[in-house]
């Protein structure tokens, strides 16, 4: 049993054998896949593309009625772009392809209480761009601008309780496994810190650290509680988790410290044309790179506005209080003056040190499967802040997607 | 008192069921305008649990048209569920509707957010027009006339906004008269500008009662550009609570596309 998959089938086999089983009949089913191809030119060095990847996603899902679900969904790309690239070789092996697991659950419901236990992700909060969830659910990094943060989260081994109501909701998570954010190697596309100023060809100093271990123990686990209520139209909820300190990638190989608390509440209402979101979080003892701890708070507040025709207008200011502290002001627009079928938006994020970045896309809807979305992701600032670090890295993007479905049963 | 009330309003063929509340939703200041309104929303939005099949067809001269589709659930008046299912890059997309609180649950960020009724939901469709807001709870209603319309002689209501986290203002009703079929409603914004005129169209037996199938929503500052909303394979069905809580919609989202199967058949209501 110290293989940590046999010890979720034992737990999975448990929760079975105490819940009623499934209806032998009227078991449905559905299989999707996802296959994308993306192209990337840096615009200062048009000549090398810096992504011409291929990308496939898989998922299956079983259920019966709204009782018993499952799912298994994998993801897979490989990335000819660093085949012939400037990139060293520890980039190369570590962004040029990969298989991975992204979704393994199964799920029983009652009334008003939801169990799933399996590979997923846990997203909280009430902010674009990171969710305080993301201190548990750790990001994979190398894909640094990529939009949607479901392909940049990492799932995790958990086993989750919901109990649904309609003035009171709680969730209860255990998160079993420890995994490190996984962070672009020195030499890649958005590596941190100056790394990226390797030459072409050329290897970086010290190889690239292992920072994709995964260990999962009970001993190790983190434990999440989510209040969430609504009264006068306001939806409030507060949050609590026992995290391990995350900030080196290579500190699952060691021994773990003692768990950090992280608590927080996020507060959200609407009216007519206007949406109010806020977000306040405070993290205990965040270990600082330079040695020592510090306590961490992130807050922000965001107010939509819709207007006619789908557009709407987004403003978003987030602080947070990391060493001197970092605010974040960002503008989005999205609309769909065409009718549906092109869906354009702008994202123009910037920082009180002087850096910003501008993400314009424009997503047209070819029939009903395929997906054809240009971009561009334009960085500006000082070369020592957020944004700035990347100030010649400017890109233009065009990906292309197909989707399909097949299904059995009344899915 | 409460067929005397529905008789006076020309109830016509509103379900037998529908009547019951009428007299509870029936507004004391203004009972004549009051109960138009109630029998013309039984028909409008039936007080039952259901499910129901959309397709929203956006036509606009520059692309023609385009077509996406959407599960529907309801539970009752105050809660709903629009799932999204084609195009393909919609699976995931849902709509939730829990009284005057709506929520947006998009895969890509696994998340439900608090949306502002009036953001637009698809082309001119707002998230108040597709999840079939409750005129009766969230209007006073005031009868302002009548109006010949195509050769229907309608009742005109003036809607007031009874609270201010309602997706409308002020709304106009046309509501034939004998039948209380809808035939249009204009919706204004705070300004007073006419924003868009929905027209109720394809009426037909579903339900238990004979209903409108088709919104066809006509923009309020370029005509041409016109959405239509159809409603299918309207049929009853009981659902699980928990699936209108905003926690849950990432587990619904789980349960795949349509966001789960069928608990039975309800147990009130034609069929």
């Amino acid at each position: 049993m110290r293989c940590p998959s046999a010890r979720l089938v034992a737990l999975w086999a448990g929760i079975a054998g105490i819940l009623p089983p499934p209806r032998a009949l009227a078991v449905e089913a559905e299989g999707r896949y996802r296959l994308v191809s993306e192209g990337a030119l840096r615009v200062h060095d048009p000549i090398e593309p810096t992504r011409l990847r291929a990308r496939s996603e898989v998922e299956f899902r079983v259920r019966q009625g709204f009782t018993w679900r499952g799912t298994v969904a994998v993801r897979a790309f490989r990335d000819w772009a660093l085949d012939r690239s400037r990139y060293s070789a520890a980039a190369r092996e570590q962004q040029g392809s990969e298989v991975e697991l992204r979704e393994l659950t199964i799920g029983v419901a009652v009334g008003p209480l939801d169990l799933v236990a399996g590979r997923r992700q846990v997203a909280w909060g009430a902010l674009f761009g990171q969710f305080v969830t993301d201190r548990v659910m750790p990001l994979d990094l190398r894909d640094f601008v990529l939009p949607d943060a479901d392909f940049v989260r990492r799932p995790l081994w958990m086993v989750s309780l919901l109990a649904a109501g309609e003035r009171l909701s709680a969730e209860a998570v255990l998160v079993l496994e420890r995994r490190a954010d996984r962070l672009p190697v020195a030499g890649s596309e958005f590596a941190l810190d100056g790394a990226g100023a390797v030459g072409a060809g050329e290897e970086p100093a010290g190889a690239a650290e292992e920072n994709d271990v995964s260990r999962v123990a009970l001993g190790d686990s983190e434990p999440a509680l989510r209040l969430e209520g609504r009264a006068g139209g306001v939806d409030v909820t507060a949050f609590a988790l026992a995290a391990h300190p995350d900030l080196d990638p290579t500190a699952t190989s060691g021994e773990l410290g003692e768990r950090d608390l992280v608590i927080g509440s996020t507060a959200a209402v609407a009216s007519g044309p206007y949406a109010l979101r806020t977000e306040a979080v405070l993290e205990r003892d965040r270990p600082r790179a330079s040695g020592g701890s510090e306590d961490v708070v992130r807050a922000g507040l965001a107010v939509d506005r819709a207007l006619p025709r789908a557009h709407i207008v987004s403003l978003q200011c987030v602080h947070e209080s990391v060493g001197d502290g970092r605010t974040e002001v960002a503008l989005r627009w999205s609309g769909a003056p065409a009718g549906g079928r092109l869906v354009p938006s702008v994202e123009f994020h910037l920082g009180l040190d002087g850096d910003w970045l501008l993400k314009p896309r424009a997503a047209y809807s070819i029939g009903t499967a395929w997906l054809a979305e240009f971009g561009i992701d334009g960085f500006g600032g000082p070369p020592d802040t957020f944004y700035g670090q990347f100030d010649r890295r400017d890109r233009v993007t065009l990906t292309i997607s197909r989707a399909g479905r097949w299904a059995a049963g009344d899915f | 008192m409460v067929l005397a009330c529905a008789g006076t309003a020309g109830v016509g063929q509103v379900p037998a069921d529908e009547h019951s509340d009428a007299a509870d939703r029936t507004d004391a200041a203004n009972p004549a305008a009051s109960a138009i309104l109630v029998a013309a929303e039984a028909l409008r939005s039936p007080d039952m649990s259901f499910a129901a099949s959309i397709a929203l067809r956006s036509t606009r001269k520059e692309e023609g048209e385009f077509v996406s589709t959407y599960a529907m659930k309801s539970a009752d008046r105050d809660r709903s569920l629009i799932v999204g299912t084609s195009p393909e890059h919609y699976r995931g997309r849902i709509l939730l509707r829990a009284g005057r609180q709506y929520y947006l649950h998009l895969r890509s960020i696994k998340q439900p957010l608090r949306v502002a009724p009036q953001q637009g939901f698809r082309g001119d469709v707002a998230n108040a027009d597709i999840a079939r807001v409750d005129y009766v709870a969230d209007y006073q209603p005031v009868l302002a006339g009548e109006e010949t319309i195509d050769g229907r002689t309608c009742h005109v209501l003036e809607l007031s906004a009874r609270a201010s986290d309602v997706a409308y203002r002020r709304l106009r009703y046309w509501v034939e008269k004998g039948s209380s079929q809808p035939v249009k409603t204009e919706h204004y914004a705070v300004s007073g500008r006419l924003l868009k005129t929905v027209y109720y169209e394809d009426y037909r037996r579903s339900l238990g009662a004979v209903r409108p199938h088709r919104m066809r929503i006509v923009d309020g500052i370029d005509p041409t550009q016109i959405t239509v909303i159809e409603y299918t394979e309207l049929r009853e069905e009981n659902f699980p609570d928990r699936i209108f809580v905003p926690s849950y919609l990432t587990r619904l989202d789980e349960l795949g596309t349509g966001g789960g199967g069928t608990e039975g058949k309800a147990g009130k209501g034609g069929g």
